[in-house]
């Protein structure tokens, strides 16, 4: 399954030259959140290609701080929790908010039915 | 009594305590911030925020403090309070308004009277004789220390001059005496043989004996003088036997005044000693001090220095209300009269002291003013004829009082037979009555008024005042008060009155607010426009009786300064016939503008005081008025003892003779330099309006002096001097052209020639040519001293400013801007444009004036015509706010044509049952139709409520297309300028002619996304459109927010000024920019809504 | 960096976790008085009859607050102390007090007959503050009768706003003019009693997203929003605790109807995957497309058609919920109330001036300066005051639902240049939660409200 998801984010951010959110590949493979964030931070060892990294991280005190700058980034003892939310091939990293269908960590209290339509779950490519 | 005394103290005490342990109580009941400080309040460290900063605050937690501080600073604050000044003043108020009392001590033989004398009158003294006569003038005044005054002036005996007989001598007096005694009643007191000279003409310097013919009652003065002008004297058969020229006609009060060298409102002293009082039994008037005085005794003192001040002079402002009924306009007959509100106030001070308000019926009571309830109208018109006794106003002010406050209470009193209602003058038994008259002056023009006679009180009406010094489009009080004391006034219809008289005390609150504010405002008009302070200067300038600067046109100021002139130099002034010549003079000169949009300074160069310069320069009087036969006859050289001038009379020069004209304009024209050098390093603010007032004064006075030479129906008409006036000016206009063009032009060094491009009578406009503004300015200044030096002093032509860009339509027809200084321009300057007319709608000037202002200012020809076309679309597509579409009349009793206001009149009367009546003004705009235009007139408002289409064809081609053309014109060429209009107007015809077809067709419903018809049962989109609800939806959302925003911002300001938050607005001041506009936006936001509603 | 991922990311747990279910919240349907339909709107009367049926409602309160403390033999100066039914009834050497509204005349107050005169309707409202520096303001008293002009340090001292009903104490001091020596406000209203039982459950208060189209940073913060509402950033355990999130005004910020739908677009794309696991109330503010005149209305849901028809078969009310402008919410048996903060913006331009050195005032005293604010709103029963006079509102005939008849629990305001939460003391024993919501915007903020313990948590999203 990594290697799947490895080629996932390879072709997305080299071949379509878009931005992969971890929450992209939470909707692909219908993984949880934790589970994204560990194939984020897999691919992110692993890839020998160069690759824009978007961290965030957690610091108490409720603060959630986007790094993008890397390279400036001051460690403290405070942080609660960071992974990498995003890769992006440009410099300028830009979200596009998009429907999804990813599986839920907190589940609606109150029905909810959405359209069966709408954003199709895109199969999955067999090795 | 020991006992008793221990006890007070004991009860002091308890009292005390209860309180504190009240105030205790209440500290502590509440502790949020509004209420009580708490710690974040004080250590606020800015200051700026002063809200929140200040004493008084504690923190919380000392409770100790609390007690013993706050209790000390609510009783320092109390200390401080000047609550019994006020309640001591409002106690007063209640008790007496009458003037301070005299000092006990007084005494005629201790005691001088110096006062401000205010007015004056002819009377007599029944049982007293002073000079063998009992004719007295009665100067009304008010002293230093507020004392009211009348004093009787004695012992002068009026007198005519007639020429005396060539054989005429000393001893025939006698026998001349009894016998025009025997003719005359014994009117004749004396004759004496004096040497005079008549103004008229110059024949050598030499004096004729003249007869001064002394009179006991002035009132006989004119049969006398008639007897003499029409040869009735037939003593023997030489003297006078057909008819002579008598001299010096002229009005007793005036006569005196000028011989005793009393100006009008100037200060009189009478020497202790000097003076007696009137016994109580014979006095007449409510003054208290009334006295009698010989003309020789009394000091006249000139207004300067020490006695330019003024009296403390109560001012009385009042204004009545009627209760109308519904459609008619009050009558004094049938309509009671339910409320007067008064304000007096002492002149130079800031606040008034006396504000109340007489009403009939209970009235709620007002902070800061009195009620005083009736229980009828009877004893409220009675009450407030005590009152104005009592108050004993110097001035009574109003507005509109001369023809309708005051006229309206005495014609009610009498219609309610109260007959001691009309005895408020000073006189106690003098009754005031109505006159109606018809003024008519050149000047002013022709109007119909009505005046009372209220003896010792000036009177001032501001209504007239305005209408008689400035032009406006409308002279209600509204727009009166919005354009010099920038405050729109609510304005509550008359019927509206009637229904809040008749509601509770409440209502009739609010009348009498809304009273006293009507009441207010001439007091504040009247400070504001200096009128008091302007006419106090040009009566003491004159010479004349406040009271004839109202009541009389220029003419008699004139004679006045006249008058006192010839009697310092033994000169005679010849009663005049006065014929009403046709015969004319030519004018002042107007160069033939050479017409065009200029956009380089033009310079412009004007003379000082022109007429007046000229009759300096040339000492043309009725003096030095010579002919050819004189001349010769006196062997008098021309241009050393005589002058022709450009039109052919004879004037001898000063060598001869100064003439009395020159040196009263000399005079008046050093009075004013003084006035305004005193003006420029006086600091106190109260005096520069004085200086300020006289140097007006001054200047129009000067200005007077030639229009009095050239009124054909006149006291001493003079064709000779004001024909050659304007020759001379015509004359010196030509020589300025000549000179400036020959003396700046390329041939002599110049870079390039000048042209002058416009003169009118007095000024002429110069084009240098050079585009550099602060060269051409410096090319004016040397120019104008240039020219100035080929005339004789004191003619003077000086460089005044520049327009640059010009505008020059026509003959007294222009714009530009106007410069002094090359830094900046001073303003949009303008002359003659439709702007001001009154008989064109507001479009017209704002149009215009944005138009002259991309022109001129912005420099942007191409944006004022793109202006233009945005103006005309508007209009076509009845986009343009209505009220700039009004246009307003006056309804006149009778017309001999149909005319759109009052045909409009008539039409409101059958559809509402009330509608305007004759004086009110008509507002209306002309619709659509093909109805003549008389019956196309509509009411605004009724044009809002009904949607009806606006005749846009005939704003374009009747209000604005000439305005317009006349300015763009010169720049883009005529034919390029009706183009624009030309092919709107076809436009227009076709859109009229299917406004026609669409009369005939069935209303339907329309989609809100394409106007298409809708199919029934059809939601408010049609099957086509329903794909763009959510754009749709959206477009009519954001109108709802912009009408919602401005509908709240229109109304919740008309509530403002309305000056309650909790009252509706009655507002019906259609003068008020807003006031359409708020209609407008509520309907339009009602359709609005109800169309979001659809969704 | 890479020391620190690996950290955490060791830590993770590897297993597929079940869904938490987001704790349920209870809804009291009460009704809404703020509610205007647009049939029933009539614009055919004036102002005034909002303000005499204010003074009728509050005057009776003030009185017996008024009474409570100046009645019953109360003394100034050893003169005794009347009442006076109006105000202009007031007479000089009479200590006595009055109730009435407060009408404040102020030099940069809006004035549209001046814009028209002058020619300059229609350009951009420059105005920060109506208050002149240099001391010209007027402040009246005023009631059918007419009005009275206050002075004193009184007057200095205590802030005062248009629409205001107070009683004042004092003395006439020159005629028309009353110096005021103390004040009064309205008798306290009830509050309803809190929860006796400890319920669960918090709130998301979100105010000025302000969105727009192609703002990178914007969009940015607001998927990381999403993400943290989702439970997927961190601490999903206690993210499930919030039952609901409010959206307190200025979602968007179109700067013509032109903007409108990339407006609607980007705010829907944020709303689409929020439903997914919380409900949401959504209130209009200033720039929202809703009414300019408060109250507003709710959001049609036709602006939303677009982007949400497509993907929600059935959006329930529960679910998403449109609401007006103030609102109330009554939620596990609190009542909340909240504006999206027109109402204390309008009244601060009253009070604070506007100083061209804007360093003069810190942030912590405008903070400051705005809960005194808050907390007038309370004390006068009024939550807009100024309203209509500088505060543009719907013109009601016969009722003013900006009047208070209760004080709620928790108070919050929408829009406010910071986060603070304070507890505003109104006396024997009444507090209410005050809470300003600053703009997500500008400060990437949200509050959770515990509805148990009434504590804020403040999360910061920064850029």
């Amino acid at each position: 399954m990594s290697e799947d998801v490895g080629k996932f984010i390879h072709e997305r951010l080299f071949n379509d030259c878009e931005v992969v959110l971890y929450t992209d590949i939470m909707t692909q493979f219908q993984y949880t959140n934790n589970q994204a964030k560990k194939e984020m931070y897999k691919y992110y060892k692993t890839t020998k290609s160069k690759v824009n990294c978007v961290i965030v991280c957690c610091y108490a005190g409720g603060l959630i701080s986007i790094i993008q700058d890397l390279a400036n980034f001051e460690p403290s003892d405070d942080i609660v929790d960071a992974f990498i939310y995003a890769f992006s091939t440009m410099e300028q990293f830009t979200v596009v908010n998009k429907p999804n269908s990813r599986p839920l960590a907190i589940e609606n209290a109150f029905e909810f039915v959405q359209k069966a339509s709408a954003a199709p779950v895109e199969a999955v490519r067999e090795p | 009594m020991s006992s008793e005394s221990l006890k007070r103290p004991e009860y002091e005490e308890a009292v005390e305590e209860e309180t504190m342990e009240k105030k205790m109580k209440l500290q502590s009941f509440d502790h949020s911030s509004l209420s009580e400080p708490v710690s974040t309040i004080e250590i606020i460290p800015s200051d700026k925020f002063r809200k929140h900063t200040g004493q008084g605050y504690k923190p919380k937690g000392n409770v100790n403090g609390t007690q013993s501080v706050q209790p000390t600073e609510f009783e320092q604050q109390l200390s401080q309070m000047d609550h019994e000044s006020v309640y001591a003043q409002e106690s007063e108020q209640d008790k007496t308004f009458a003037r301070a009392g005299l000092p006990e001590n007084f005494s005629p033989q201790t005691h001088s009277i110096s006062f401000q004398q205010l007015d004056a009158e002819q009377s007599f003294l029944p049982g007293f004789k002073d000079s063998n006569t009992s004719a007295v003038v009665r100067f009304f005044g008010v002293t230093d220390q507020g004392h009211s005054v009348l004093c009787n002036v004695t012992g002068f005996r009026h007198y005519l001059y007639v020429p005396a007989p060539a054989d005429f001598t000393a001893q025939d007096i006698p026998a001349f005496l009894k016998h025009l005694n025997g003719s005359f009643e014994n009117n004749v007191d004396n004759i004496e043989i004096v040497d005079r000279q008549s103004i008229w003409g110059y024949s050598g310097n030499s004096k004729l004996p003249f007869l001064k013919v002394y009179v006991i009652n002035p009132n006989g003065i004119n049969k006398i003088r008639t007897a003499f002008e029409r040869g009735y004297i037939n003593y023997n058969d030489t003297w006078y036997s057909g008819g002579t020229t008598t001299y010096d006609n002229i009005a007793y009060p005036l006569r005196v005044m000028i011989d005793c060298g009393i100006v009008g409102m100037s200060w009189i002293t009478l020497p202790e000693g000097k003076y007696q009082m009137i016994e109580e039994k014979d006095r007449v008037s409510t003054c208290q001090l009334e006295v009698r005085v010989n003309f020789r005794d009394l000091k006249a003192h000139p207004a300067e220095g020490e006695w330019s001040h003024s009296a403390p002079l109560r001012i009385l402002s009042f204004d009545i209300e009627c209760a109308g009924r519904v459609g008619v306009f009050p009558e004094p007959d049938v309509d009671p009269v339910i409320q007067i509100a008064n304000v007096v106030s002492i002149a130079g001070e800031p606040k008034p002291f006396i504000r109340n308000v007489f009403t009939v019926n209970t009235c709620s009571p007002i902070t800061g003013s009195q009620i005083y309830e009736h229980t009828t109208e009877n004893d409220m018109l009675k009450h407030w004829r005590d009152f104005v006794v009592e108050a004993d106003p110097d001035v009574i002010i109003g507005y509109n009082t001369s023809n309708f406050d005051l006229p309206y209470l005495l014609d009610r009193a009498r219609a309610l037979k109260i007959e001691k209602f009309p005895y408020f003058g000073r006189l106690s038994n003098v009754k005031q009555e109505v006159k109606e008259s018809i003024f008519s002056s050149k000047a002013y023009g022709t109007r119909e008024s009505k005046n009372v006679n209220i003896d010792g009180r000036l009177q001032l009406d501001l209504l007239q005042f305005v209408q008689r010094e400035y032009k406006l489009r409308s002279y209600t009080l509204n727009a009166v008060s919005a354009h010099f004391l920038g405050e729109q006034k609510e304005d509550v219809h008359h019927s509206i009155i009637t229904s809040l008289q008749n509601g509770d005390s409440e209502t009739r609150r609010r009348l009498a607010v809304y009273c006293l504010k009507d009441a207010y405002l001439p007091l504040r008009l009247l400070e504001k426009l200096m009128a008091l302070v302007n006419y106090t200067e040009m009566a003491r300038v004159t010479g004349v009786p406040f009271s004839y600067l109202l009541a009389r046109g220029q003419q008699i100021k004139v004679v006045s300064q006249l008058f006192r002139k010839c009697l310092q130099i033994d000169t005679v002034i010849p009663n005049m016939q006065s014929q009403g010549s046709d015969e004319q003079y030519e004018g002042a000169t107007v160069i033939e503008p050479i017409r065009g949009y200029y956009d380089v300074p033009i310079a412009t160069l004007d003379f000082n005081s022109l007429y007046p310069s000229i009759m300096m320069a040339h000492n043309l009087c009725y003096t030095t008025l010579c002919n050819k036969s004189t001349a010769d006859r006196l062997q008098l050289k021309k241009d050393e003892d005589y002058i022709i001038t450009p039109n052919g009379d004879y004037f001898v020069t000063s060598k001869l003779r100064r003439g009395i004209l020159p040196e009263i304009l000399e005079e008046l024209i050093g009075a004013r330099k003084r006035a305004k050098k005193d003006l420029k390093e006086e600091k106190d603010p109260f005096k520069r309006d004085v200086l300020n007032g006289r140097q007006l004064a001054l200047k129009i006075s000067a200005n007077s002096v030639y229009g009095f030479t050239g009124a054909t129906v006149g006291k001493l008409p003079c064709l000779a001097i004001s024909s050659s006036v304007t020759s001379f000016g015509r004359t010196m206009i030509e020589k300025t052209k000549n000179a400036v063009e020959e003396k700046y032009c390329i041939k002599n060094g110049f870079k390039y020639d000048a042209v002058v491009v416009y003169g009118d009578t007095d000024s002429v406009m110069v084009k240098f040519g050079t585009k550099n503004l602060e060269e051409t300015m410096s090319l004016g200044a040397e120019a104008a001293a240039y020219v100035s030096s080929l005339f004789k002093h004191p003619i003077n032509l000086e460089f005044e400013k520049v327009y640059f860009p010009y505008l020059l339509i026509n003959k007294k027809r222009y714009a530009g801007l106007y410069w002094t200084r090359p830094d900046k321009y001073d303003k949009l300057d303008q002359k003659g444009l439709a702007s001001v007319r009154r008989d064109s709608c507001p479009l017209v000037s704002i149009v215009m004036n944005k138009v002259l202002r991309k022109i001129l200012i912005e420099r942007n020809v191409q944006g004022a015509l793109e202006f233009i076309k945005t103006t005309i679309d508007d209009i076509l597509h009845n986009r343009a706010d209505i009220s700039k579409l009004i246009i307003s009349k006056t309804l006149a009793p009778n017309y001999t044509n149909p005319q759109p206001h009052a045909v409009l009149a008539e039409r409101i009367k059958k559809r509402d049952g009330v509608g305007p009546n004759v004086g009110d003004r008509v507002d209306y705009v002309v619709i659509g139709g093909n109805d003549k235009l008389y019956n196309r007139a509509e009411d605004p408002l009724y044009v809002l409520e009904q949607s009806i289409q606006i005749d846009s064809k005939y704003y374009l081609t009747n209000q604005l297309q000439n305005p317009i053309i006349s300015i763009v014109a010169p720049i883009i060429g005529e034919k390029q300028a009706n183009a624009m209009f030309i092919v709107k107007s076809i436009k227009i015809s076709t859109g009229n002619a299917k406004g026609g077809l669409m009369g005939f067709i069935k209303k339907v419903q329309m989609c809100k996304g394409c106007k298409g018809p809708l199919k029934k049962n059809e939601g408010p989109l049609c099957g086509n459109c329903q794909g763009r609800v959510g754009e749709l939806y959206v477009k009519t959302l954001y109108d709802v927010r912009d009408l919602e925003e401005k509908f709240a911002r229109l109304w919740t300001q008309c509530q403002r000024c309305s000056g309650s938050l909790h009252n509706e607005v009655l507002c019906s001041n259609k003068n008020c920019d807003i006031f359409y506009m708020r209609v407008k936006s509520r309907k339009e936001l009602q359709e609005k809504v109800d169309e979001l509603s659809k969704w | 960096m890479d020391s620190i991922l690996q950290r955490f990311n060791e830590s993770r747990s590897d297993e597929g976790a079940e869904p938490i279910l987001r704790q349920k919240l209870t809804f009291d349907r009460k009704p809404n008085e703020f509610a205007l339909s647009f049939e029933k709107r009539m614009y055919e009367r004036q102002y005034y009859l909002m303000y005499q049926r204010r003074l009728e409602v509050l005057r009776e309160r003030v009185t017996k607050k008024c009474e409570a403390k100046w009645d019953d033999g109360f003394r100034l100066r050893g003169k005794l102390v009347v009442k006076k039914n109006k105000v202009l009834d007031i007479r000089a050497s009479e200590p006595c007090w009055c109730v009435g509204t407060i009408y404040c005349e102020m030099k940069y107050k809006p004035n549209i007959l001046d814009e028209v005169v002058n020619d300059v309707y229609g350009a951009p409202d420059l105005v920060k503050s109506y208050t002149d520096p240099e001391g010209t303001d007027e402040i009246m008293l005023e009631d059918e009768s007419g009005r009275i002009l206050l002075v004193g340090d009184l007057v200095k001292k205590t802030p005062f706003v248009s629409g205001t009903v107070v009683g004042i104490l004092g003395m006439e001091a020159e005629a028309g003019t009353f110096q005021a020596l103390d004040i009064c406000y309205p008798y306290p209203i009830p509050q309803a009693p809190l929860p006796s039982v400890p319920t669960k459950g918090k709130i998301a208060l979100l105010s000025g997203l302000n969105v727009v189209p192609n703002d990178p940073v914007l969009s940015t913060k607001l998927k990381v929003l999403e993400d943290y509402l989702s439970g997927d950033i961190i601490d999903s355990k206690e993210v499930s605790k919030i039952g609901r999130l409010v959206i307190c005004g200025n979602s968007m910020h179109p700067s013509s109807s032109s903007d409108l739908p990339g407006c609607l677009n980007e705010l829907g794309g944020f709303l689409v995957n929020v439903l997914r696991t919380i409900p949401v109330d959504i209130m209009p503010g200033e720039n929202d497309p809703s009414d300019r005149s408060l109250p507003q209305q709710p959001l049609h849901k036709a602006l939303f058609s677009d982007v949400l028809s497509d993907q929600l078969e059935n959006v329930e009310e529960s679910l998403f919920r449109p609401v007006t402008n103030p609102m109330w919410f009554a939620i596990n048996g609190l009542d909340l109330l909240g504006t999206s903060g027109q109402n204390i913006n309008d009244i601060c331009k009253y009070i604070i001036p506007n100083f061209n050195n804007t360093d003069d005032l810190s942030v912590e005293e405008q903070t400051n300066a705005r809960f005194r604010m808050i907390e007038g709103t309370l004390k006068w029963q009024n939550i807009a005051p100024t309203a209509p006079d500088t505060l543009w509102c719907y013109p009601y005939q016969d009722n003013d639902p900006f009047i208070l008849d209760r004080w709620p629990h928790v108070y919050f305001i929408g829009n406010q240049p910071q986060f603070a939460a304070r507890d505003i003391n109104l006396g024997d024993d009444l507090r209410v939660k005050a809470i300003t919501l600053p703009e997500f915007s500008t400060t990437g903020q949200i509050v959770i409200l515990d509805l148990d313990t009434l504590d804020t948590e403040l999360i910061t999203i920064r850029a």
